[in-house]
Parts: structure tokens; sequence; C-alpha cells
């Protein structure tokens, strides 16, 4: 089979198979040598005062070559990359050139980025990423290059959206980004694209509304070519203003169109897999693929950023797949140069990064996550030296390295798990060391202590051992059998049971019963006495007050009440408190846990 | 409960205490149900006492203007004077509740406003930081703020029920509302797993924008934001009772808005009724990467309860008091089941309607004897048939006013001295690290087994310092203990905060002031000597300490043996010992003992913790009276433990 684009000379062959648009395949086809294939000449620029979700449309471009002849529709016969791969601008071309963008910068007009800078400030910016950013910028070719869709995916923090967005922002190419986390629905996510193509604003004019209603996506692939049309439109206006376009008819600002190459309106669908949850998802992720098919518009750049691998999307669902690019995690070597590259002059840094980062990195590659975590790690590292203990020398390094040691298993614990600053609690606790809070950190009052200790019970011990526990009459001593290898062997098979299905869940009737074992049992002094002559219930009855309490401990996710049993027709229970939870609570109130708890 | 409660707060209007008012109507149906069912005696729909106005909203009002008779020959407008003191009375109970509760949560909401105040500054400053100007493409830095986390104010309320604080994310809002900061406020329902997380989201630009959105994108807000002039004030977004929220919605609205900050300056406040740590249960761990979380602990519902103790049952006026055992009940429920303050409120409320309603010289509370009254042949035949009066003979009714007047002035200055002791009792044991709210029932046990009365052989003896009341541990010997052993500072402290809350008694005003300024005095003198003697010889000032501290011992012993066991140390001793103290003296046993210059510091404070100990112990003997033993105590003091024990506890039932 073989894909055709619809152009204004008529359908143009591709020229791959399926086959053969595959990853490294379609990066041959595009650049045989892995150079990106765009021109030198080919004239970005930027525009400070956009804001992020506008179409990049606004400036002009220079071409030197102005002749839309020679430009072609199609990657396959474009120029020869003129971008150095490995060698980058000499340091006067280098020094010409920011000085051009810096006047750019100041006086408010875009300035030109050659296609060498593009390339040496995004591997500037996105350390480790060289081969990914070739291949993009191999795909993205000229404005007016045709492009399959593309499928980026890869891990959280690896840099898929903000490589993407940069490059398209730098090469100021005309693009709609739509998140579909936070377009949460179809509708939010046609209209966020149409807004952006057609440049609406939303305002308190138009009651912050959409420019157009668009629910289905049947109207959105109408829609979508007429806010194309106009965006490549104003590009194509754009570019003609910039150059010397010979379509400029003396006297009019009109631009033919038709005859004039279509600059490619990008489309960019962040998140995609979260699709994959709506209601008819994977059908919509279809259609989006083949947007292009369906409007009939060969200018459509469509890029899909997913988290999820392409297989999720489109294994066994004889979609057309597009070509999809990995960004792979970071090693531990880019880790550290990326590290290394916010702290330009840390030679202790360096040192410091070292020795730690390994373990650091096996628990987390995120840079974000890691730069916090070291850097909270650092300060304790570089302490000894800010005191003038320890010197910055090579002796000095060895002797933070022996201080630094026990501190890395407790950061590598808050690495995985997450901060909370305190802002105001050392007051609380310093005025009140007492009371339960000094320990559980909140309130409890004694039917809900002991509650959730009754639930903790029924929720580690088998029901069967009830009666043994808590029935001084009723319990049946079994005989002892002496302890073979196999008994031991099922008993350590029942421990490993035990520990993967968690806390059991009991009825409510069961909770109640132990609640009122153990209540009686410890409220046995006089004031409970007086206090049952009071009002009757504690310990024994079991009051409305028991039961809203059993509810707020619902609420407060300490218990959890699963849904009913269509069967038994009673709702069962679990306890959610953890063990330490559950020890602090029976300590306040001198409970004997212990004894209760059944043990393997 | 919490359910019910959730409903509740669907309107921004309503108010926690204000839900009270429900409580009165309850009582007022209930007694009229009772009335009618138990003693058969008609009581017509159209009775003057009783009208009953219909709402538009269909919803039943009853406004009340008297109270129905207590008895047959009570004349009507006892009625009406019953109704007012209520009134008056519950008004001013509510007013200092009210008071207690903004005077805690302020606190917490400044620190939350200078909180979010901060963060701004920060991202200003880093906003500053990655300006154009440093970077190379102006119009890529978004980047930079994107990689940010949302931050999120945790306000944990420390009590799983969050019954106390349904009015407080309202009061935070108005807080933050007028510091120009646009807030606004999610519930639990919002977060429903059937409506997604469009519904919250619906709700936030309802609030914010102020209009009805068709759809509920974030970027609507974006562009409010960018159209509003005052662009600086940042975005709060408040979500009450997190740990009632589905988390599968929350985190997906939590990642939402974190993907927005780069654009808007978003900051998350929760609620959680347990602690910060709750949060790791309730959302996934790709959620909370893009948080970075602040801790806020709200007072504990013991301080509320404190509060409310030093606020409204130890306040002097009104006049009407809840008895010893109606406030152990509550305490008690509050203890053993609730844990929440509103509970306690509306328990409050209810006896103080019980009382109002079925004691008919009740409004003696507030009414003022001096101005003319009608019905006096009523009245007074009331006051003389009380059994706390009628020990008194009285001849005529000029005896009966005069004897009322003098019980209600007694009534009131007892009730001011019981008041300044307790305080001066919770002062001391705030400032040795004891729970006040167990302090408080512990007096009031105490005070129920009529321990405090002046009797040489009652159990509060100093000398039993792990005294057992009712096989507890009892706190108030503890107390008395650690205040003899207590430091200068601690003492001089403790001593400062009784000179303040003794107004109504002076005499304890005087001592206290004595102890001061003997403390002052002897603290200087010793230091000076410190200062010029080498610590090896000790001054006369030592020996004279030393001397006297072993005379009190000599005398302590003493006392032992002729009391029997119970040793007697009262302040006159004291103050004969001090006496001596300045007289002749032992200088060798002294100067071996106590030669060093901070050891006589220590001796010193410890007499001085010694005589403040002493003068507490005297004054709680003498100021703890129950008020069930005072005339007049019948019409002043709500004591019925059983009806209040009817009154189901917890918000839902009420």
């Amino acid at each position: 089979m073989r894909h055709t684009f619809e152009c204004e000379g008529g359908k143009r062959q591709m020229g791959a198979t399926d086959a053969e648009i595959d990853s490294p395949k379609a990066s041959k086809l595009v650049s045989e040598d892995g150079m990106p294939t765009m021109t030198g000449e080919c004239a970005n620029q930027g525009n400070g005062t956009r804001t992020p979700r506008a179409v990049n449309g606004q400036s002009s471009s220079k071409r030197d070559n102005g002749s839309p002849g020679r430009e072609t529709h199609h990657r396959r016969t474009r120029s020869r990359p003129t971008l150095p791969a490995s060698t980058g601008p000499s340091p006067d071309q280098q020094s010409s050139h920011e000085e051009e963008r810096e006047r750019s910068v100041q006086e408010g007009v875009p300035g030109d980025i050659s296609p060498d800078m593009l390339y040496k400030h995004l591997i500037d910016r996105f350390p480790a990423r060289n081969s990914e950013i070739k291949q993009l910028l191999g795909f993205f070719g000229e404005q007016t290059d045709l492009m399959l869709p593309l499928f980026i995916y890869g891990g959280a923090s690896t840099g898929k959206t903000s490589i993407i967005l940069n490059a398209l922002r730098m090469m100021n190419r005309p693009f709609a980004y739509a998140s579909c986390r936070s377009s949460h629905t179809p509708r939010i996510l046609f209209e966020s694209i149409l807004n952006q193509l057609t440049k609406h604003t939303r305002s308190s004019s138009n009651n912050f509304g959409s420019s157009k209603k668009c629910d289905k996506l049947s109207d959105f692939l109408g829609l979508l070519c007429d806010a194309c049309h106009a965006a490549a439109l104003e590009k194509a206006g754009a570019i003609s203003k910039g150059s010397t376009c010979p379509l400029k008819k003396s006297g009019t600002e009109k631009v033919d169109v038709d005859k004039f190459p279509k600059p490619v309106i990008y489309l960019i669908f962040d998140n995609v897999d979260l699709l994959l949850d709506w209601s008819g998802g994977l059908r919509l992720i279809s259609a989006l693929m083949r947007l292009s098919e369906f409007t009939g518009m060969e200018n459509l750049g469509l890029i899909f950023i997913s988290s999820l691998g392409p297989d999720a999307f489109f294994s066994g669902t004889g979609m057309l797949e597009p070509i999809p690019i990995y960004m792979r995690d970071y090693t531990d070597d880019d880790l550290y140069q990326i590290l290394l590259k916010k702290k330009p002059k840390g030679e202790l840094y360096s040192s410091f990064l070292s020795a730690v980062l390994k373990p650091f990195s096996r628990v987390t590659r995120r840079v974000t996550e890691l730069s916090e975590a070291l850097e909270r790690l650092f300060q304790k590292y570089i302490e000894p030296v800010r005191r003038g203990i320890v010197k910055p020398d090579e002796q000095g390094k060895r002797k933070l390295f022996s201080l630094i040691q026990p501190h890395i298993t407790s950061a590598l614990h808050q690495t995985s798990s997450f901060l909370i600053s305190a802002h105001s609690p050392q007051v609380n606790v310093q005025k009140r060391p007492y009371g339960d809070y000094a320990d559980l950190g909140f309130q409890l009052s004694l039917c809900s202590k002991y509650l959730l200790i009754s639930a903790f019970i029924c929720s580690r011990n088998p029901a069967t051992l009830d009666a043994t526990l808590f029935d001084s009459t009723g319990g049946r001593s079994k005989k002892r059998r002496r302890s073979s290898q196999t008994a031991v062997d099922k008993k350590e098979m029942d421990m490993q049971e035990k520990l993967l299905k968690g806390p059991g869940t009991f009825p409510l009737e069961r909770l109640l019963a132990i609640f009122s074992c153990i209540s009686a049992d410890f409220s046995d002094d006089e004031e409970e006495a007086e206090l049952a002559l009071m009002d009757h219930c504690i310990g024994v009855k079991v009051s409305s007050d028991v039961l809203m309490q059993i509810s707020t401990l619902i609420n407060a996710n300490l218990l959890y009440k699963g849904s009913s049993d269509p069967f038994e027709g009673a709702p069962r229970y679990r306890c959610n408190a953890s063990e330490e939870l559950i020890q602090m609570v029976s300590r306040s109130i001198n409970f004997p846990l212990s004894r209760y708890l059944y043990r393997l | 409960m919490l359910d019910d409660r959730g409903m509740d707060v669907s309107s921004d209007e309503e108010h926690t205490l204000s839900n009270n008012g429900d409580a009165s109507q309850a009582c007022f149906i209930l007694h009229k149900f009772t009335k009618k069912s138990s003693s058969a005696v008609e009581v017509s729909p159209r009775e003057p006492a009783l009208s009953v106005k219909r709402k538009r909203g269909g919803k039943q009002d009853i406004s009340l203007s008297s109270l129905s008779p207590c008895s047959a020959d009570e004349p009507e407008d006892c009625g009406v004077w019953r109704m007012e003191a209520f009134k008056c009375t519950w008004a001013d109970i509510e007013a200092n509740i009210k008071e207690v509760f903004e005077v805690l949560n302020t606190r917490i909401f400044k620190e939350v406003q200078k909180f979010i105040h901060d963060i701004l500054f920060y991202d200003a400053q880093l906003e500053l930081y990655l300006s154009p100007k440093n970077n190379s493409y102006p119009h890529v830095h978004g980047n930079e703020r994107s990689s940010r986390r949302l931050h999120v104010a945790l306000l944990c309320l420390r009590n799983i029920d969050s019954s106390d604080h349904t009015m407080t994310f309202f009061k935070l809002k108005t807080h933050l509302k007028k510091a120009n900061y646009h807030v606004a406020n999610l519930l639990p329902h919002n977060f429903l797993s059937k409506n997604g997380v469009g519904a919250p989201l619906r709700s936030m630009l309802k609030q914010i924008v102020g209009i009805n959105p068709e759809t509920t994108d974030m970027d609507i807000l974006a562009s409010w934001y960018r159209a509003e002039s005052d662009a600086k004030s940042p975005i709060v977004i408040i979500i009450e009772d997190a740990e009632l929220c589905n988390s599968k919605v929350l985190a997906e609205f939590v990642i939402i808005l974190s993907e927005w900050i780069a654009e808007l300056p978003l900051i998350l406040v929760m609620g959680m009724a347990t602690s910060g740590e709750a949060i790791r249960k309730l959302l996934p761990g790709s959620t909370t990467r893009h948080l970075h979380m602040h801790n806020f602990m709200f007072p504990s519902p013991d301080e509320y309860l404190e509060g409310i103790i030093k606020g409204v049952i130890l306040r002097p006026f009104p006049l009407f008091t809840v008895g010893h055992d109606v406030l152990r009940f509550l305490l008690s429920q509050y203890d053993k089941y609730d844990s929440t303050v509103t509970s306690f409120i509306r328990a409050l409320k209810m006896a103080c309607m019980e009382h109002f309603m079925s004691q008919p010289l009740s409004f003696l509370c507030t009414i003022s004897l001096d101005s003319p009254l009608e019905n006096v042949d009523y009245l007074w035949r009331s006051v003389s048939v009380l059994p706390s009066m009628q020990s008194k003979q009285y001849q005529s009714d000029r005896d009966v006013d005069k004897g009322t007047v003098m019980a209600l002035s007694q009534y009131k200055e007892q009730k001011e001295k019981w008041s300044s002791t307790v305080n001066c009792i919770l002062a001391a044991g705030n400032l040795v690290c004891m729970d006040p709210v167990k302090v408080f029932a512990e007096i009031l046990e105490r005070q129920a087994g009529g321990i405090f009365l002046n009797d040489a052989n009652s159990s509060l003896n100093s000398d039993i310092l792990c005294n057992e009341l009712n096989g507890k541990t009892c706190l108030i010997p503890a107390l008395l203990k650690r205040l003899r052993d207590s430091s200068e500072f601690t003492v001089n402290k403790i001593l400062m905060k009784w000179i303040e809350l003794t107004e109504y008694i002076p005499e304890w005003k005087t001592e206290a002031q004595q102890i001061l300024n003997n403390l002052a005095s002897e603290s200087s003198l010793i230091n000076t000597t410190e200062f010029i003697s080498d610590g090896c010889t000790g001054s006369t000032r030592t020996r004279q300490l030393a001397t006297g501290i072993n005379s009190i011992e000599d005398e302590r012993q003493e006392s032992i043996v002729s009391n029997g066991g119970s040793s007697e140390m009262n302040v006159s001793n004291l103050k004969d010992g001090q006496m001596r103290i300045h007289g002749d003296a032992e200088p060798l046993n002294a100067t071996r003992l106590y030669g060093t210059p901070s050891m006589q510091k220590k001796i010193g404070v410890r007499m001085h913790g010694r005589l403040s100990a002493s003068l507490l112990e005297q004054m709680m003997r003498k100021y703890l009276i129950p008020f069930e033993k005072l005339p007049l105590n019948e019409a002043l003091c709500f004591q019925n433990v059983s009806s209040i024990k009817e009154v189901p506890s917890g918000a839902a039932e009420w």
C-alpha cells in the first residue's frame, strides 16, 4: 500500500510502504546520515509577546530563495541539510548571531534563527537529547514540508512536550496545542484547537465562550478546515509579506494561496494516553490520526505525545501507525551532566554527585525530583566546609563523603515519598505537649479508639479465633500438634498469603461484638461504673453514638466500607489504619493490643 | 454525620453556630409534644405564646415571645420574663463562643495568608530571575515555570469529625478575599465520581469568574485572569474536607491545576481531618509529585473546648450556671463519644433552654429586682418555698425580698470567686504543662465529691502526691507538687497571672503580690550576694533562708504527727516560718548545707513555690464550693442531668 497526499498539483506518491515507515527507516528517508533536513535559509522568528497557546504565525520570514516553484512540498525531495551535526558554528559566527539576536530582542523585532543555532540551542537546553532533537528537526523540515503523524512517547519528565513546543516556537511554526488532561472532554479539546487556530480571545464581551460551539467530531472536521485555511492564509500572507513573493500583486495585499505552497499547521495532542479512559476514546484517537485524510488537508502536521507506547493504541486495531519517536530515560551520565549544568562552578557538587547520584538514580530518574532531593543533601554535605571544619581538598572530600553517608538512606526515603513543609505545628506542639495529638497528630474520642482497635483486631485475626480470645467459656482448646516440617512450611505460606492479601474484611456485627468485649473489659473502673449508671450504655450497649463514630471513622478513611454483598445483604468493613497508628492509639488508653493479636 | 453535614454546608451562607438555633426549636417542639402526651393538657395551636409563622419557602419557623407556664398558677408575665432571660443569656454565651472561635481561627488564617503572600513573592522573584533579559530566547522561558510544583497548604483540622469546622473554610475565604485574593471554595460533593472533574472546575469558574460557563475549560480562567486588572492577586482554591472527596476526581483536578501553574498563580488549600500524611493514602504518587505541600495545624478540639470553658463557663456573667454534674456529663460525652465542640455547644444550649423552660424563677438570672415588678406575690411565694431558702425564716414579703436580693448577690459573689479560683488553677496547670480540660474535669469531680470543703480530713493532701481519685491518678495534687518544685521563672509567671486573674478576690491578690515582691527582692539580694561573695562562706541571708526551710520542715513533721498523717500546711504556718526566717538562725548548719549562691537561690525559690502552692490550696478549699449548696441555686443553676441525657449527641441528630 502506498500513501498518497493530495497537493495542489494532484496526488503525489509518498513512495514509502507501511513497512518502511517505522522509526529508523523513516528517519533514513528523511536524512540518510541522520542529519536534520533543514535548509539554512529557513527563517524562524520568535515573538516574545505571544501567549503560549496562540498560533505562531505573526512574524515575517525571510526567504532567500523566494521562488515557490523551487520549494518542494515533499520531504524526500528536500535539499541536503546544511546543519552540521557535530561541529557547531565558529565563534565568530556565533557571536554575530548572538549580537543579532540580542539586537532583535531589544528592538522587539524577531530575528532569524539559523538551523545550527536552533539545534545548538535545543541541545544546550535539553542535554542528552541530541539524537531525538535531530530526528525531530528532520521530520519538521521546512515550513511547507508535509509531515506524517508523529507519535512521541516516553516516561514522565523526559522532555517530550518541552522539546516539541520549544522547537516549534523557535522555528515560528503555526501550531495548536491541546493537552487531553486539561481538555478533559472532546468538546473542550476541539474548541481549544479551534480557538487557537482562529486566534479567538475569550473575554467578558463574549462571556468567555469559544469561537464556535463544537460538540461532535463531524462538526470539528468541518470547522477545522476553515480554521486551518485561515491560519494558513495568514501564515502565507506573513511569508509573502516578508519575502519578495512573485504572487503579490501590485496595489493589492491579496495573496493567491492556492498557488502559494501552504505552510504546515501543526496540531499537538498531549497526554493522548488519557483518551483511552474516555468513552469512545480509541475511536477518537483513530479519527485524530486520520485528520488529514478526513479533512482533505495535506498540510496538517499531527503530533501525538503519550507516556504509553504505540502498542497500547495501535496493536491489533488496524489503524495507520504514526512515526514513533521514543524519548528514552536519562542514564546516570546524562543525569550527572544535567545536574552539574545547574551548578556550573561547583567542583564540590561534582564530587558530591559522583558519590551519591547512583543510589538516587535507582529511586527516581526525574531531574526535578532528583535536584530537589540532592539539594537538601548537598546542604548537609557542604556544612562542614562552611563551618571551616573540613577543607575542600581531596582528603577533605573523602571526609565529607564519610560524614554524609549516614544521611543518604534517610534522604533516599524522602525522595521516594514527599516532603511536607511544616508551618505552624511547632507552636502548637510546644504549647501543648499533652493529649493525643502529641502522638497521633489528631484527636479521637475514647469510643473511636476502641472501635479502631476492634476493627484492627477484626482485620488481622481470623474470625474463628474470636471465641477463644473474647469468650472465656466458648473457646475450645485444641490439642497442640507437634510441629513438623510440613506444618512449618504451611505456616510460612500462610504468612506470605496473609501479607499479600492485606487486612481482611469483616461484617459490622463482628466489629460491634469485639467492641463490646474490649470496652467492657477495660472500662470497669469506678468512673465507668458511674457513667454506666448515668447513661447505661458504655461498654455494654451499642448506642447510636457508637454507630455514628463508625461512620465518622469511615469518612476519615480509617475504616473502609465495602459495597454490600447481594447474597448477604450487609456491607463488609476493613481497617485502613496502619499498625503504628493502632499501636499509638492502644498505648494512649493502655490497651494490651498484643494480647489480642493473632500472630502466625 | 458528615454526609449530612456535607449537604448542610452546600450553601455558603450557613453558619455553624447559627445552626444551633434549630436546637432550641426542636426543644420547644419536644416540650410541647411531651406535655400534650403526658399531662394531656390541651395546648392550642392558637395559643398566643406559640405562634407559628409560615415562610415563603414553606419552611416553618417558630418564633416565641413567651414560654409556656411551668405551673398552673404561674402568671403569663413570668413566661415572658423567662423567655427574655433565655434570649439574653444565650446571646451572651453565643457571642463569647464566637469570639473564642474567631480568636483561635484568625491566627491560622493569618498564617495561611502570609504563606500565600510569601509564595507569591517567591514566584515574582523567580520570574525576575528567569526574565527574558537573562534568557537567550524570551518566548520559550515558560517551561522553567511549568517545571514548578503546585503549592498546597494542608490545613489539618486535628479531629476525625470535622463538624467544628463547617464554617471555618467559609471564614477563611472571607479573610482571604479581604486581602484581595481570588478565592473559590469547593466542597466534597463537588468531587463525586459520577460528575467527574467537570463539577469542581465549573464550581471554581462560577465562583471566581462569576459566570456560568458552557464548558469547563481552564482557558476561561486564564483568559479572565489576563483581562483582570488586579493581575497580581493569586487564585486560591480551597477544598474542604479533602478526605471525603472522590480520590480519582480529586487527583485529576489537582493535575489539571498543576498544568496551569505556568500561566496562573494558583494555590491550593486542602482541609484534612486527620493529618497531612493522610494525603499519601488519598492521592496517587503520580499526583503528589506535582505538589509541594505545606502543613498548617488548626487548634485541637481540646484547645477550642478550653477556650469555651474559660470564655463561657468560667465567666462570672451571666448568673445562669450549669451544674457540676451536668458539666461532668457533657465533658464525659465529649471525651468518650464525640470529641466535637459543636456537640458540646449544642448540649450547652439545650441545658440553657431546659433550665428556662422548667424553672419558674429562672428569670432571676437576668432580671433586676431594683425596679418595681408585677406579680411580686407569686415571686415571693415561689422564692420562699425553694428548698435552699427554707433554712431562713421569713416573716414577711419584705424579708423575702431582702433575702432574695442578698441571696442573689451572694450567688454572684461566689460565682466570681469560683471562676477566679478555677481560672487560677488552670493558669497554673497551663504553665506546668497540664491539660486544662482534664484539670477542669477533675475540679468538677472533686467539687461534686465535696473534697474541697474545709475539712481537715479531706483527701486533698499536699503530702500524698500520688493521690488517686476513683482509681485514677489525680492532677490537682500533682499540680501542687509541681508548683512547689517550680523554677523561679515559672513561679514568677504564675504569680503574675494570678494577680491578673484575682480581681474578685482582693485577699488572694494581696497574698500573691506579697509573695511576688518577696521573690523579686530575694532574687535580687541573692544575685547581689552571688556577685559579691565567692560562694564559699555563705551569706547571712542564706543562713536565714535555710533556717526558715528547716523550721518549716519541722513544723510539717509536727503537723503530720498531730493530724494523724495528713499534713495541714496552711499559709499562716508558712507565714510564721517566713517571719522566723528573718529572725535568729543557726548559722553553722545552714552554711554547711546551702553554701553556694545557686543553692541559696534554689532554696529561696522553692520556699516561694511552697507558699504559692499553699495559697492555691487554701483558696481551693475556701472558694470551690458547689453551686448546689448556695441559696437560690434552683433558680440559677441547671442541675437536671437526666433531662440533658435525653439529648442525643452528634450534629446530625440535632
